[in-house]
């Protein structure tokens, strides 16, 4: 009778312990599950270590992608479905660099599928017609001859479908499509958003303006 | 035993707010937050968060 009465509260606190264990768990997992889901098809978490899309993007600014505009990826597939719309001349998206699929790049739309694209003497023109955007900046005054590098003459080229050209708005200092070609409707990972924080590493400051402000 | 003996309407009440009482005493403050609800759920949430937010570079 004494064992009976003296097992049970033994039981119980194993029986707590266990829930106490499991409980955690579960959050764990589920804290797992959700921001998975969340990242893949809501918005992702991206900071610039590089200055070829400034001023619109600074190094230090951190900034969400909108991953469902243009149709939420299935993981190792190159399927997208719920579309909102295509991709558009002057948006700024994530995708993956084609010739390292490890690193991930951000750029402005310049061609859309169908589109004549040519720089002549650093100014880009789309089906012959120019197209300044309001957030492209010019560093250097040289212009490189064709042959030599075509930053600052180049093409004229087609896009193919389904492909988009892509520079950076830095347009002196930035690795685009005037350098490694098209990127595929696959490689997008999504449309940049907001910038939600922004570090000032030379100046050691937080630049508070330009947190929450809208990437356009 | 005294067969005719009945306890009084909130014994058991008054037992159990002494036993909930003497295990609050025991508990330390440590053992309390673990098994709080509301701190495991705000754990979790930050873990959320900061899942969705911890940034990958984008060049």
């Amino acid at each position: 009778m004494k064992e009976t009465t003296e097992a049970v509260p033994l039981n119980q606190a194993v029986v707590r312990e266990k829930s106490k264990i499991r409980e955690y768990a579960e959050s764990i997992l589920w804290a797992l599950i959700l921001a998975l889901i969340i990242r893949t098809c809501v918005v992702q978490a991206f900071k610039i270590p590089s200055g070829s899309m400034e001023d619109t993007l600074a190094i230090g600014d951190h900034l969400l992608v909108n991953k469902f505009i243009y149709g939420i990826k299935l993981p190792f597939s190159e399927k997208r479905f719920l579309k909102l719309r295509d991709p558009r001349q002057g948006d700024v998206m994530v995708f993956e660099y084609p010739v390292d699929r490890s690193k991930d790049f951000i750029k402005r739309v310049i061609g859309v599928p169908g589109d004549e694209i040519e720089v002549r003497n650093k100014h880009v023109y789309v089906n012959g017609v120019l197209y300044q955007n309001p957030h492209e900046v010019y560093r250097e005054t040289a212009v490189f001859p064709r042959e030599m590098n075509p930053r600052d003459n180049f093409g004229p080229v087609r896009v193919p479908p389904r492909s988009y050209f892509m520079m950076g708005d830095n347009r002196d200092n930035s690795c685009d499509s005037r350098f490694w070609g098209f990127i595929k409707e696959s490689d997008i990972k999504g449309k940049a958003l907001i910038k939600y924080w922004s570090w000032d590493r030379n100046a050691w400051r937080v630049r508070w303006e330009n947190i929450g402000r809208l990437i356009e | 035993m005294n067969v005719e003996f009945e306890p009084s309407p909130d014994f058991v009440a008054r037992v159990m707010t002494q036993v909930h009482a003497c295990t609050y005493e025991k508990t330390s403050f440590v053992e309390w937050l673990i098994s709080a609800r509301p701190v495991r759920y705000l754990l979790a949430c930050g873990g959320t968060a900061f899942g969705i937010l911890s940034a990958a570079p984008v060049f």
